[in-house]
């Protein structure tokens, strides 16, 4: 199992859950600083997330590209 | 309106549904990753080893988010409240240089003798007696430190929501208890990264609105040049022991810098375990030398905040240190300026990296010890010649009792306040003979079997004796050093100015009686191996790692003295 799926996954959740308080939670999500942490740090966490998934799904598609090729088709097997 | 309340004995909050609910989806996650990694967790191999194929990023960050626990956190956040900058000792002095010799010079030896933990390494170097003292004596240290862990866990959820230590206690052990079980050693890891990254994302923010919050660094240095121009410096007042500290320079070279750091980061084999179940002998040494890079930038996650925390307190307005009968209670820093500043949602994920770094912490050291326990105890003597799912099963059952007895040890732990001057005093027992025996096995042939535990025995019983007859200027004679001279009525052999440097020269001496009774020992009685035999766990025996075909950066040697010159350059800049 590629460790960044779920890593990126999580921070998805995370960052969306962040944004949206963010927008919709009112007083109590601005606390007492002159800007929306929680919107623009659950942006930050998103994007991280995003970034994980991303290189982990790359990393699976290589994979599986190396796997159907097999033997004898030709592809170099030592990349 | 979310206030935050102040109360005499600490800090306390008001929980909003998005903050469980962020907890809830951190803690489901952990729990998935161990049920979706059990197929892959069939034997021993896999259950205690990761089945050696995890790459180099993932060992490196599991390898600093081991000691991510209780030490760190709340702790440096205190320290940094307290003696300032001079905290990135423990950073600078005391990891780095430490991470980087056990990655370059030390990994060669313990990956390349294919031994399955660190007291297996000591069998196939010296002899059985050897492995035992030391699985032992580290079966306790590891139970003990997760106790400690798991009890500031509990006693600050406790506090800070209100929530019963006992169930916290029982909640955190269960999860913790699920997913080791399910997925091994690869999970407990797999986890570690994961709150890494949680750490980076819930609590760095605090660093920055706090700095921003005071005037930037600009703001920082003005205020405290003018309240503690000590706090802003890590070198310049250790001439003497006029410093924050109580250590002067070389003390903090020799005793931090060398014996403990040493003694901690490459023989303990909680940490050592994350680097030897790399994929390939690459990314064993890299494992070290990649966790050292954010290591050395942690203190501005850390440190920083206590260190604001400590130069806007005064001015009875904004932030204040909560104080308890009177005094500030730096323990509570971290809780408490997370509480001024956070909102919301962002506490939730604050307090789940909190919660997160507790529990990780906790597991790194209940899967180590179910592989010393398992290999090292059992198979060693009762177990010889079981068949693999005997031995996997028998690992199930070490991790089930290594956290009850975790548990058990927090309840001891609740009555001590310091953590981590205990954990510090625990680490000066085990760690500092243990380094000098590695120092001589690793790099000397002549260091013989009846050398190495003849000074293993003395040099821990040399500890003892100075702990009983030495004690800092703070403590009464007792528990916390001087129990001896107490027993005796007499007066302390040896004052010093606080429980750092006690602990610095405490484990000095144990590590300096280790090393000259095995020298010693082992030049009078000669040597009990011969070179083929020591062949792969002598440094001078071991052929030498080809890493032509890594990309040039990547090689350990160049990696690690980059590293360094970060560290000494940090070191300079901070002076």
């Amino acid at each position: 199992m590629d460790i960044r799926k779920p890593i990126g996954q999580l921070f998805l959740i995370l960052g969306t859950i962040l944004m949206a308080w963010g927008i919709f939670g009112g007083e109590a999500a601005a606390g007492k600083l002159p800007f929306n942490l929680n919107l623009w740090w659950g942006a930050a966490v998103f994007l991280f997330g995003a970034a994980m998934t991303y290189y982990a799904r790359r990393a699976a598609a290589a994979e599986s590209a190396r796997e159907s090729c097999g033997t004898g088709c030709g592809c170099s097997k030592s990349q | 309106m979310f206030a935050p309340i102040l109360m005499s004995s600490g800090v306390s909050i008001q929980l909003q549904a998005v903050d469980y609910l962020i907890l809830a989806v951190y803690f489901a996650f952990v729990i998935g990753i161990g049920f979706a990694l059990q197929r892959h967790t069939r034997t021993s191999d896999e259950f205690f080893l990761s089945g050696r194929s995890l790459p180099g990023w993932v060992t490196g960050l599991a390898f600093i988010s081991a000691n991510l626990g209780a030490q760190e956190l709340i702790g440096m956040a205190a320290s940094g409240a307290q003696y300032g900058i001079m905290t990135a000792h423990f950073y600078w002095v005391g990891a780095i240089p430490a991470m980087v010799f056990l990655g370059v010079f030390m990994m060669p030896m313990y990956y390349g003798s294919k031994a399955r933990s660190v007291p297996e390494y000591l069998k196939l170097r010296f002899d059985e007696r050897t492995r035992a003292f030391n699985s032992y004596s580290f079966a306790i240290m590891t139970i003990s430190s997760s106790g400690i862990s798991m009890h500031v866990l509990a006693d600050l959820i406790n506090r800070l929501i209100g929530w019963d230590y006992t169930l916290c206690l029982v909640v955190t052990s269960v999860i913790i208890l699920l997913y080791v079980l399910k997925g091994g050693l690869t999970s407990a890891m797999y986890t570690e990264v994961l709150q890494f990254f949680m750490i980076v994302f819930g609590i760095a923010p605090l660093a920055w609105i706090a700095l921003r919050d005071i005037g930037g660094w600009d703001g920082l240095v003005a205020k405290l040049t003018v309240t503690k121009p000590d706090a802003l410096h890590s070198w310049a007042g250790t001439s003497g022991t006029e410093n924050a500290m109580g250590v002067e320079w070389y003390g903090i070279l020799i005793g931090l810098g060398f014996v403990l750091s040493f003694g901690y980061w490459c023989t303990n084999f909680a940490e050592v375990q994350r680097a030897m179940v790399a994929k390939d002998m690459g990314a064993a040494r890299r494992t070290p030398i990649i966790g050292a890079i954010p290591k050395m930038l942690f203190p501005a996650v850390v440190i920083l905040p206590g260190l604001v925390a400590f130069a806007l307190t005064g001015d009875g307005q904004g932030y204040e240190l909560p104080t308890k009968d009177g005094v500030p209670n730096y323990n509570q820093v971290l809780p408490s300026m997370l509480l001024h500043y956070f909102p919301s949602g962002m506490l939730g994920l604050a307090l789940t990296a909190l919660m997160a770094s507790f529990m990780s912490g906790t597991a790194a050291n209940v899967t180590a010890f179910n592989t010393v326990w398992t290999y090292d105890i059992y198979q060693s003597t009762i177990g010889r010649g079981k068949d693999d799912a005997h031995l996997l099963r028998m690992g199930k059952y070490a991790t089930v009792f290594g956290i009850l007895a975790s548990m058990a040890f927090a309840f001891v732990a609740a009555q001590y306040n310091n953590i981590l001057s205990i954990l510090q005093l625990i680490f000066g027992f085990v760690n500092a003979p243990l380094f000098a025996t590695f120092l001589l096995g690793m790099f000397t042939r002549r260091s013989s079997s009846r050398g190495a535990f003849t000074g293993l025995i003395i040099g821990t019983f040399a500890a003892l004796l100075y702990h009983g007859f030495s004690h800092a200027v703070e403590n009464p004679l007792g528990m916390k050093g001087g129990w001896l001279a107490q027993l005796l009525g007499q007066p302390a052999a040896f004052t010093l100015g606080t429980e750092l440097a006690q602990t610095f020269w405490l484990a000095t001496v144990a590590f300096s009686v280790t090393f000259l009774v095995n020298l010693i020992v082992s030049l009078v009685t000669g040597r009990d191996k011969t070179d083929a035999e020591l062949s792969g766990l002598v440094y001078s025996l071991t052929p030498k790692p080809i890493e032509t075909h890594e990309p040039f950066l990547l090689r350990p040697a160049v990696l690690g003295s980059l590293v360094l010159v970060v560290a000494i350059f940090l070191n300079w800049y901070f002076w």
